[in-house]
């Protein structure tokens, strides 16, 4: 049974792309006593480590940031106007609840001379409920950044939550860091910056030089009514990555993951992300290069603040990330 | 050493971006005629090193990767979808004759809906990858048995045509000809003295992110670096401005290249009497090279490209006697670098 009090903690840290410090420490709670060694490098990215004797390292990676809303300019009446940290679709930000770093609560809405569907960035706002300029600024500076709220949903053997991507990713990782025991020095990267741009993983495996980098991410699907074809479904177990639009994974390294998952009876199914990107491809291309897989936990909705995995698929990561850290031999060139 | 066999025998092979490992065996096997100096890398690169080792290095690299797809999907009847992996022209795919890479090699064609259950518009359309299928016409059980999601689908792997007058047409030109031109080059160089550490390298992914020029280039650290690659030829509908002749080693001036590597290299092919031409690309040139100039600390990066007609398709169309003037001109840059290699590419003057 996983830890559901932590993964509740991980999944509404504040942290958004640029400004994961607050997500940083609690994650670094949670993994700390398990490492030899925790610390964050230069680009905020944090590390925990564990050693081992065989005298190679394997990197796990999970970013730890998260899309939301950074404002721009507040008018005089207080209203915010926001610009958008990752890939956020505007129409589905609108009518949302939000929260600032500072405990700042606040509502998005449109501006109705126009239709719902019309929504831009420039013609959403974020409410506070201030007054005035004056009142807002007090609360609010420009280049604050918010998140949206939310709650953590069970309904059977699935969850919802605004930010599964990629929390529940970093939730997994700290599960099976805590129980790992690995022959290899293993280096558990919460990274930053992902959603703008795969900012924070290439660092860290240019200085790591793992010798392979294993992802943690979520993945699309194609088990919902009407929607572009994938063959990943919810519920089917953890992904091996095949690629994404920043990735081809080497066959040596899907095989190596499928291996792993197989000797131990974890259910798992191919994955091809149709777009979008991932640390995977950062990690790959660092300096000299890394082997470098991605295992995904598939999830609906993704970028809208209902993501929603199967709790099943989730404990299927949890122990092929724990399998890939415990196998002796790692994939060679 | 037979060209065309060579080219025949690599374009023969899989090696859809990212999975270049068949490509790379045999090339191995093609380098150690050369030299006992070969290896691969994390990116599935293959090299050669041959020349001077305490020289200045200059990397030429190839790209093995051909463009290719995907299984995405495997429907209840047994008919796969696709994914491109990197570059494949969906326009070009229906009716094709592929390959299918699974547990075994499967043959089987890319089938569309014919244009008679077309509405009168959706003829006019042009089909998107969502719309075809690859028809392997084996029972679901078996497909199922031995494909999976992820495993590649290439063109069927044909040996090339010879048509008149020296033009050849196959697959996977792009760019295994100039993978071969490499061959030739080292050919060429068997009995030359070099004062170079000079490295070829059959590498990976550039049609996709570039993997291979990136790592190669960090693996290597270059003080020079050509790439060799293929670039458009005479066309029906292409404007002047966007080819060069088939009898012309193209020669790219822009910001991939480092001018004075250049001009270097258009000495070389002036004194040669190679038939070359000056190709402005400003901006992304599509190579290699790309990646090469900005990796480390920086890399003196040239381009030699090979005009060829009907890109990423089945029936790429290129001139032996151009190809053979490619590896010419290589060799003979690879020969004139000196002890003045540095003051040559000095951009003080």
């Amino acid at each position: 049974m996983y830890d559901k009090e932590m993964l509740k903690h991980v999944l509404s840290a504040y942290g958004p792309s640029g400004r994961e410090e607050t997500a940083s420490e609690v994650i670094k709670s949670y993994v700390a006593p398990y490492a030899d060694e925790v610390y964050n490098d230069r680009l905020g990215n944090l590390i925990a480590v564990k050693k081992g004797t065989s005298g190679k390292k394997i990197m796990f990676s999970a970013h730890m940031d998260q899309i939301g809303l950074c404002v721009v300019d507040i008018d005089e009446k207080g209203f915010l106007r926001v610009t958008n940290v990752g890939g956020v679709n505007p129409i589905i930000s609108i009518a949302r609840e939000v929260v600032f770093k500072n405990g700042t609560r606040g509502v998005t809405f449109f501006e109705t001379e126009k239709g719902a569907k019309e929504t831009t960035m420039a013609t959403l706002f974020v409410d506070i409920g201030c007054e005035s300029y004056e009142e807002a600024a007090a609360k609010v500076d420009i280049g604050d950044m918010c998140i949206f709220a939310g709650n953590f949903v069970e309904m059977g053997n699935k969850i919802s939550s605004p930010y599964m991507d990629d929390r529940i990713a970093c939730a997994a990782l700290i599960e099976a860091f805590r129980t790992m025991k690995s022959e290899h020095d293993v280096y558990a990267v919460f990274t930053v910056q992902e959603e703008v741009g795969l900012r924070g993983a290439g660092p860290a495996a240019f200085a790591i030089e793992p010798d392979i980098n294993i992802s943690c991410d979520v993945c699309g699907m194609g088990d919902i009514p009407n929607c572009v074809r994938m063959s990943v479904k919810l519920g089917e177990g953890a992904t091996v990555k095949a690629m994404d639009s920043s990735v081809i994974v080497p066959v040596k390294v899907r095989e190596f993951l499928k291996n792993a998952a197989d000797k131990r009876g974890i259910k798992w199914q191919n994955e091809i992300l149709r777009s979008g990107g991932t640390d995977t491809g950062a990690a790959q291309r660092a300096g000299k290069g890394t082997f470098s897989g991605c295992v995904s936990i598939p999830t609906r909705y993704i970028h809208a603040p209902i993501e929603t995995i199967d709790v099943r698929d989730y404990e299927a990561a949890v122990a092929l990330l724990r399998a890939a850290a415990e196998e002796k031999e790692l994939p060679r060139v | 050493m037979d060209i065309f066999k060579v080219i025949s025998d690599l374009t023969t092979l899989p090696g859809v971006t990212g999975n270049e490992v068949a490509v790379a065996e045999v090339l191995k096997g093609y380098f150690r005629a050369y030299t006992d100096d070969v290896w691969l890398d994390v990116a599935g690169n293959c090299y050669a090193r041959i020349g001077n080792k305490e020289g200045p290095t200059l990397l030429v690299m190839a790209h093995m990767d051909e463009v290719g797809l995907m299984v995405s999907d495997i429907e209840d009847n047994g008919m796969l979808r696709l994914h491109s992996v990197a570059g494949v022209d969906p326009r070009v795919l229906p009716g094709s004759e592929v390959t299918v890479h699974g547990k075994k090699r499967i043959p089987a064609v890319i089938g569309a809906m014919p244009p008679h259950l077309l509405s009168a518009e959706d003829q006019k359309k042009n089909y998107k990858l969502d719309d075809l299928v690859c028809d392997t016409a084996l029972p679901a059980e078996e497909v199922k048995a031995n494909v999976s999601v992820g495993d590649n689908v290439t063109f069927a792997l044909c040996p090339p045509m010879e048509l008149k007058n020296g033009f050849i047409a196959g697959k996977t030109f792009d760019d295994r000809a100039c993978v071969a031109a490499m061959l030739y080059t080292m050919e060429l160089l068997k009995n030359v003295k070099l004062n170079c550490n000079l490295i070829f390298c059959g590498s990976t992914q550039e049609e996709g992110p570039n993997f291979g020029a990136s790592c190669g280039s960090w693996n290597t650290a270059p003080d020079m670096a050509i790439a060799i690659d293929v670039c458009h030829a005479p066309q029906p509908g292409a404007k002047s401005t966007d080819y060069v002749e088939f009898d012309q080693v193209s020669l790219t001036v822009g910001s991939n290249v480092n001018q004075k590597m250049y001009e270097w290299m258009c000495d070389v092919g002036t004194e040669m009497n190679i038939n070359w031409v000056a190709d402005p690309c400003m901006g992304h040139s599509g190579t290699d090279a790309h990646r090469m100039q900005v990796a480390c600390a920086g890399v003196a990066t040239g381009i030699i490209s090979l005009p060829l007609r009907y890109m990423h398709t089945s029936v790429e169309v290129i001139h032996m006697d151009t190809l053979k003037n490619c590896a010419k001109l290589l060799a003979a840059f690879a020969a004139s670098i000196g002890e003045d290699w540095e003051e040559k590419l000095c951009l003080d003057d």
